[in-house]
Protein backbone atom coordinates (compact mmCIF):
# COMPACT_ATOMS: atom_id res chain seq x y z
CA UNK A 1 0.00 0.00 0.00
CA UNK A 2 0.83 3.00 -0.92
CA UNK A 3 2.26 5.07 2.88
CA UNK A 4 1.11 8.38 1.82
CA UNK A 5 -2.47 6.67 1.40
CA UNK A 6 -2.20 5.17 4.08
CA UNK A 7 -1.68 8.26 6.41
CA UNK A 8 -4.42 9.69 5.01
CA UNK A 9 -6.64 6.93 5.64
CA UNK A 10 -5.29 7.02 9.28
CA UNK A 11 -6.04 10.42 9.78
CA UNK A 12 -9.41 10.06 8.24
CA UNK A 13 -9.79 6.71 10.60
CA UNK A 14 -9.18 9.45 13.40
CA UNK A 15 -11.27 11.46 12.47
CA UNK A 16 -14.30 9.24 11.98
CA UNK A 17 -13.63 8.53 15.67
CA UNK A 18 -13.27 11.85 17.14
CA UNK A 19 -17.02 12.64 15.71
CA UNK A 20 -18.35 9.33 16.41
CA UNK A 21 -17.11 10.15 19.92
CA UNK A 22 -18.92 13.45 19.92
CA UNK A 23 -21.91 11.91 19.13
CA UNK A 24 -24.86 11.58 22.52
CA UNK A 25 -24.04 7.99 23.89
CA UNK A 26 -27.02 6.64 22.51
CA UNK A 27 -26.45 7.14 19.45
CA UNK A 28 -22.95 7.05 19.26
CA UNK A 29 -23.20 3.66 19.97
CA UNK A 30 -26.46 3.03 17.87
CA UNK A 31 -24.22 3.55 14.77
CA UNK A 32 -21.02 1.97 16.21
CA UNK A 33 -22.96 -1.27 16.74
CA UNK A 34 -24.93 -0.89 13.31
CA UNK A 35 -21.72 -0.28 10.94
CA UNK A 36 -18.74 -1.43 12.53
CA UNK A 37 -20.32 -4.59 14.37
CA UNK A 38 -23.21 -5.17 12.26
CA UNK A 39 -26.08 -5.72 15.39
CA UNK A 40 -29.40 -5.38 14.53
CA UNK A 41 -31.63 -2.59 15.24
CA UNK A 42 -33.42 -4.80 18.18
CA UNK A 43 -29.91 -6.42 19.22
CA UNK A 44 -28.77 -2.64 19.16
CA UNK A 45 -32.06 -1.71 21.57
CA UNK A 46 -30.97 -4.53 24.00
CA UNK A 47 -27.36 -2.96 24.27
CA UNK A 48 -28.87 0.80 24.77
CA UNK A 49 -31.77 -0.60 26.87
CA UNK A 50 -33.98 0.99 24.62
CA UNK A 51 -37.22 -0.03 22.42
CA UNK A 52 -36.12 -1.15 18.75
CA UNK A 53 -37.98 1.89 17.09
CA UNK A 54 -35.91 4.37 19.71
CA UNK A 55 -32.61 2.44 18.42
CA UNK A 56 -33.48 3.31 14.81
CA UNK A 57 -34.12 6.26 15.60
CA UNK A 58 -31.06 6.93 17.48
CA UNK A 59 -29.15 5.65 14.78
CA UNK A 60 -30.58 7.26 11.77
CA UNK A 61 -29.94 10.53 13.89
CA UNK A 62 -26.39 10.25 14.46
CA UNK A 63 -25.87 9.16 10.87
CA UNK A 64 -27.39 12.16 9.87
CA UNK A 65 -25.19 14.41 12.26
CA UNK A 66 -22.44 12.47 11.05
CA UNK A 67 -23.11 12.98 7.48
CA UNK A 68 -23.26 16.91 8.82
CA UNK A 69 -19.69 16.89 9.80
CA UNK A 70 -17.61 14.16 7.67
CA UNK A 71 -18.89 15.38 4.11
CA UNK A 72 -15.49 14.93 2.62
CA UNK A 73 -14.85 11.63 3.72
CA UNK B 1 -38.81 -8.67 -5.87
CA UNK B 2 -40.64 -6.88 -3.78
CA UNK B 3 -39.92 -3.36 -3.85
CA UNK B 4 -38.58 -0.97 -0.82
CA UNK B 5 -38.88 2.39 0.12
CA UNK B 6 -36.48 4.83 1.30
CA UNK B 7 -37.34 4.09 4.78
CA UNK B 8 -36.80 0.40 4.23
CA UNK B 9 -33.70 0.72 2.09
CA UNK B 10 -32.32 3.07 4.47
CA UNK B 11 -32.93 0.55 7.53
CA UNK B 12 -30.98 -2.49 5.57
CA UNK B 13 -27.90 0.14 4.43
CA UNK B 14 -25.57 -1.00 7.26
CA UNK B 15 -26.19 -4.97 6.43
CA UNK B 16 -25.76 -3.98 2.42
CA UNK B 17 -22.90 -2.54 3.38
CA UNK B 18 -21.82 -4.81 6.19
CA UNK B 19 -22.79 -8.03 3.97
CA UNK B 20 -24.67 -9.17 6.17
CA UNK B 21 -28.18 -8.87 3.86
CA UNK B 22 -29.81 -11.95 2.25
CA UNK B 23 -29.66 -12.41 -1.13
CA UNK B 24 -33.65 -11.03 -1.49
CA UNK B 25 -33.40 -8.27 0.15
CA UNK B 26 -29.77 -7.21 -1.10
CA UNK B 27 -31.88 -7.13 -4.46
CA UNK B 28 -34.00 -5.33 -3.41
CA UNK B 29 -31.88 -2.21 -1.89
CA UNK B 30 -29.38 -2.53 -5.10
CA UNK B 31 -32.03 -1.66 -7.08
CA UNK B 32 -33.89 1.12 -5.09
CA UNK B 33 -30.23 2.65 -4.58
CA UNK B 34 -29.80 2.50 -8.04
CA UNK B 35 -32.62 4.85 -8.48
CA UNK B 36 -32.37 7.22 -5.60
CA UNK B 37 -30.42 9.31 -4.91
CA UNK B 38 -30.71 10.53 -1.47
CA UNK B 39 -30.40 6.74 -0.73
CA UNK B 40 -27.18 6.32 -3.36
CA UNK B 41 -25.47 9.02 -1.92
CA UNK B 42 -26.29 7.98 2.15
CA UNK B 43 -24.53 4.12 0.75
CA UNK B 44 -21.94 5.76 -0.06
CA UNK B 45 -21.24 7.51 3.17
CA UNK B 46 -21.99 4.65 4.90
CA UNK B 47 -19.12 2.72 2.72
CA UNK B 48 -16.96 5.63 3.56
CA UNK B 49 -17.48 5.25 7.44
CA UNK B 50 -16.75 2.01 7.36
CA UNK B 51 -13.84 1.66 5.50
CA UNK B 52 -12.48 4.65 7.72
CA UNK B 53 -13.19 2.37 11.01
CA UNK B 54 -10.33 2.95 13.30
CA UNK B 55 -7.60 0.18 12.97
CA UNK B 56 -8.53 -2.64 16.09
CA UNK B 57 -5.87 -3.23 17.98
CA UNK B 58 -3.12 -5.86 17.63
CA UNK B 59 -3.78 -9.01 19.04
CA UNK B 60 -1.56 -9.17 21.59
CA UNK B 61 -2.03 -5.88 22.87
CA UNK B 62 -5.71 -6.39 23.03
CA UNK B 63 -5.56 -9.86 24.42
CA UNK B 64 -3.56 -7.80 27.15
CA UNK B 65 -6.30 -5.52 27.97
CA UNK B 66 -8.63 -8.47 28.23
CA UNK B 67 -6.24 -9.86 30.99
CA UNK B 68 -6.42 -6.89 32.15
CA UNK B 69 -9.79 -6.39 32.41
CA UNK B 70 -10.50 -9.72 33.58
CA UNK B 71 -7.78 -9.27 36.41
CA UNK B 72 -9.34 -5.75 37.57
CA UNK B 73 -12.67 -7.34 37.75
CA UNK B 74 -13.22 -9.29 40.94
CA UNK B 75 -15.58 -12.47 41.13
CA UNK B 76 -18.81 -12.94 41.51
CA UNK B 77 -18.67 -14.60 44.96
CA UNK B 78 -16.06 -12.37 46.33
CA UNK B 79 -17.79 -9.27 44.91
CA UNK B 80 -20.89 -11.28 46.72
CA UNK B 81 -19.26 -11.60 49.93
CA UNK B 82 -17.55 -8.08 50.21
CA UNK B 83 -19.31 -5.82 52.05
CA UNK B 84 -18.33 -2.94 49.92
CA UNK B 85 -18.80 -4.84 46.49
CA UNK B 86 -22.42 -4.63 46.73
CA UNK B 87 -23.47 -1.25 47.11
CA UNK B 88 -27.00 -1.85 48.76
CA UNK B 89 -24.63 -4.11 51.71
CA UNK B 90 -22.59 -1.08 51.94
CA UNK B 91 -25.20 1.15 52.95
CA UNK B 92 -26.26 -1.84 55.31
CA UNK B 93 -22.93 -1.28 57.12
CA UNK B 94 -22.69 2.06 57.19
CA UNK B 95 -26.14 2.18 58.66
CA UNK B 96 -25.49 0.18 61.09
CA UNK B 97 -22.28 1.63 62.02
CA UNK B 98 -23.89 5.15 62.58
CA UNK B 99 -26.68 3.26 64.77
CA UNK B 100 -23.47 2.08 66.74
CA UNK B 101 -21.95 5.34 66.87
CA UNK B 102 -25.40 7.03 68.19
CA UNK B 103 -25.34 4.65 70.79
CA UNK B 104 -21.91 5.00 72.20
CA UNK B 105 -21.12 8.71 72.01
CA UNK B 106 -21.98 9.29 75.35
CA UNK B 107 -19.99 6.04 76.33
CA UNK B 108 -16.24 8.04 74.82
CA UNK B 109 -16.61 10.78 77.86
CA UNK B 110 -17.91 8.90 80.34
CA UNK B 111 -15.32 6.51 79.73
CA UNK B 112 -12.55 9.26 79.61
CA UNK B 113 -14.03 10.86 82.93
CA UNK B 114 -13.77 7.51 84.50
CA UNK B 115 -9.67 6.81 83.27
CA UNK B 116 -8.81 10.82 84.94
CA UNK B 117 -10.70 9.88 88.59
CA UNK B 118 -8.72 6.98 88.74
CA UNK B 119 -5.85 8.04 87.63
CA UNK B 120 -6.11 10.99 90.02
CA UNK B 121 -6.78 8.62 92.84
CA UNK B 122 -3.95 6.70 92.03
CA UNK B 123 -1.68 9.73 92.23
CA UNK B 124 -3.40 10.82 95.54
CA UNK B 125 -2.74 7.37 96.98
CA UNK B 126 1.03 7.64 96.14
CA UNK B 127 1.21 11.03 98.25
CA UNK B 128 -0.12 9.57 100.99
CA UNK B 129 2.04 6.71 101.00
CA UNK B 130 4.94 8.89 100.58
CA UNK B 131 4.16 11.62 103.18
CA UNK B 132 3.21 9.20 106.54
CA UNK B 133 1.09 6.43 105.06
CA UNK B 134 1.52 3.13 105.12
CA UNK B 135 5.28 2.17 103.81
CA UNK B 136 4.93 0.31 100.83
CA UNK B 137 8.53 -0.34 99.50
CA UNK B 138 9.86 -4.09 100.96
CA UNK B 139 13.61 -4.93 99.68
CA UNK B 140 13.80 -8.55 98.77
CA UNK B 141 17.75 -9.50 99.26
CA UNK B 142 19.25 -11.27 96.45
CA UNK B 143 22.02 -13.60 97.13
CA UNK B 144 25.05 -12.03 98.95
CA UNK B 145 25.37 -8.77 97.31
CA UNK B 146 22.88 -6.59 98.88
CA UNK B 147 22.58 -3.87 95.91
CA UNK B 148 21.56 -6.77 93.59
CA UNK B 149 18.32 -6.68 94.78
CA UNK B 150 14.51 -5.87 93.95
CA UNK B 151 12.55 -3.43 95.53
CA UNK B 152 9.02 -4.55 95.88
CA UNK B 153 6.33 -2.11 96.04
CA UNK B 154 2.12 -2.73 96.13
CA UNK B 155 2.19 -3.61 92.11
CA UNK B 156 5.30 -5.87 92.60
CA UNK B 157 8.95 -6.14 92.62
CA UNK B 158 10.52 -3.37 90.54
CA UNK B 159 14.28 -2.02 90.23
CA UNK B 160 15.18 1.21 91.14
CA UNK B 161 17.42 3.17 93.77
CA UNK B 162 17.38 1.84 97.27
CA UNK B 163 15.23 3.77 100.32
CA UNK B 164 17.76 3.67 102.35
CA UNK B 165 15.68 5.10 105.19
CA UNK B 166 12.93 2.07 104.57
CA UNK B 167 16.18 -0.86 105.02
CA UNK B 168 16.80 -2.72 107.83
CA UNK B 169 19.98 -2.21 109.85
CA UNK B 170 21.61 -4.86 109.15
CA UNK B 171 21.36 -4.24 105.79
CA UNK B 172 22.81 -0.80 106.31
CA UNK B 173 25.55 -2.25 107.72
CA UNK B 174 26.19 -4.32 105.43
CA UNK B 175 26.28 -1.75 102.48
CA UNK B 176 28.25 0.84 104.89
CA UNK B 177 31.08 -1.67 105.19
CA UNK B 178 30.74 -2.60 101.57
CA UNK B 179 31.58 1.33 101.02
CA UNK B 180 34.06 1.77 103.59
CA UNK B 181 35.97 -1.19 103.61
Amino acid sequence: MDPALGIERKLEADRVRREIDKLPEKQRLAVSLRIFDGLSFREVGEVIDSSEGAARVNYHHGIRRLKEKLRDV
Amino acid sequence: MSEFTCAETLDRLAELVGGDLPEEDRRAVESHVATCEDCREEHTFLQALRSARPEPAPADLQATRDAVRVAMTPPMSEASSSPLGDPRRARETRSRWRSRWRELRWSIPAAAVLILALGTSSVWTEWLGSNGGEAHTEFVEFGEDALAGFYGGEDGLVAGAPVFEDLPDEVLLTLLEEMNP
